[in-house]
């Protein structure tokens, strides 16, 4: 009877002390004592290698958001003499990333050519260019990796990021981003020219 | 006795570490098709090397170390649909406009541009994975981003928008031109 009247206490005085701790924040749990410390990178200077004059008017972008798939044989331990346990080993390796990314469209002025632009008093005509695809972002932090199994290169996984890049341009193009770029040109430069006091303006291209 | 204080210690402390709280604080983008007016007036290449020391864990035995250089694309220039007509005076062969303040269209960190240079990998140590390069260079990322302000990437945007307008203007036959800059050139790069 003593000892149960003991373990009851021990479980309150233990109850209490967590309670205690907890209240003040002063209990660490098992996820923080086993948490990896985060890898910081060090903080290095930025350097400028070029600095280029542009002149592009950017009117679409496209969001999109695309899985990409990728497997190979892994021989990793196949006849390999450095490897730690070299058995006659061969797998499936899987990559699966999923992406973010925005294709930027518009046109590039500095493919305007003189002949394209003819200007005399308040009339303007225009030529403009094609509309093209001029940015398309897929930086480090767009990219998920889903999966990861087997032995991937650095050079393997860039192959599998292109391949992403690749099939977000595809998605945006079928949705006409060149046409829908082209067209909101025109009517960008359009409203830009009649502000300056052109009142009569022929654009075509785009 | 003593048996039983340490499993009800050890009961306590398994209650502790289940509580620990998991949120998934990312954030999610509308995949939409954004219409918009910027002129791109210029670009800055930059390089930057990602150097980092895996040996932090106190229970990981053993360095990992990693070695990286990345290249970036930094795209800067203005927002024509923020010129309004009340930004434009013009009499006879003079104008004058206000354009907006430059700001940041696009930073690209190409995959084919970040290569790994150098590995230390220790004996019991698993090599760095995509997902772990990956954050290592969003680190870098992050790090570019935050330097526009010192490298004039914005400056430099602001003038060639200036001088791209004159001398369109001058063609059109416009003898006196002032382009002035709307407030002040917000040097906090746009999230894109």
């Amino acid at each position: 009877m003593k000892k149960i009247g003991r373990n009851i206490i021990t479980v309150i005085v233990l109850v209490l002390i967590y309670w205690v701790l907890s209240k003040f924040n002063l209990l660490p749990s098992f996820g923080s004592i086993f948490k990896p410390e985060p890898v910081l990178i060090d903080d290095t200077p930025v350097l400028v290698e070029e600095i280029k004059k542009l002149s592009q008017l950017v009117t679409i972008t496209v969001f999109d958001e695309v899985v990409i798939q990728q497997e190979k044989t892994d021989t990793r331990y196949l006849n390999n003499p450095e490897a730690i346990i070299p058995l006659p080993y061969r797998s499936t390796a899987k990559l699966v990333l999923v992406g973010r990314g925005k294709v930027m469209a518009g046109i590039n002025f500095e493919k305007l050519t003189e002949k394209d632009c003819f200007i005399k008093g308040d009339s303007v005509n225009i030529k403009l260019p094609a509309a093209e695809i001029l940015t398309v972002v897929m930086n480090p932090s767009d990219f998920e990796t889903f999966s990861e199994t087997g032995s991937w290169s650095p050079e393997d996984v860039t192959a599998v990021k292109l391949k992403a890049r690749d099939k977000l341009i595809s998605r945006a193009m079928q949705q006409n981003i060149l046409q829908k770029a082209g067209g909101k040109s025109i009517e960008t430069v359009r409203k830009l020219l009649a502000l300056l006091g052109f009142t009569r303006i022929n654009i075509s291209g785009g | 006795m003593l048996r039983v204080h340490i499993f009800l210690l050890i009961a306590c402390c398994c209650i502790a570490g289940s509580c620990g709280k998991h949120a998934d604080a990312r954030q999610r983008e509308i995949m939409a098709i954004r219409e918009m007016s910027d002129l791109v007036t210029v670009e800055y290449v930059v390089t930057k090397i990602i150097k980092a020391n895996d040996n932090k864990t106190w229970y990981k035995a053993g360095d990992r170390k990693i070695l990286m250089s990345c290249r970036a694309y930094l795209k800067a220039g203005i927002d024509l649909s923020a010129i309004k007509e009340e930004n434009i005076q013009a009499d006879g062969k003079s104008i004058s406009i206000q354009i907006p303040p430059a700001k940041l269209i696009s930073l690209n960190m190409p995959p084919e541009d970040i290569i790994v240079e150098y590995q230390e990998i220790d004996l019991f140590r698993s090599p760095f994975k995509a997902g772990e390069r990956d954050a290592l260079s969003a680190q870098a990322e992050t790090q570019i981003r935050s330097s526009t302000e010192a490298m004039g990437i914005l400056q430099a945007a602001n003038a060639n928008a200036k001088n791209l307008i004159t001398g369109f203007l001058k063609r059109a036959g416009y003898t006196s031109v002032i382009i002035t800059t709307q407030g002040s050139i917000t040097n906090k790069p746009k999230q894109d």
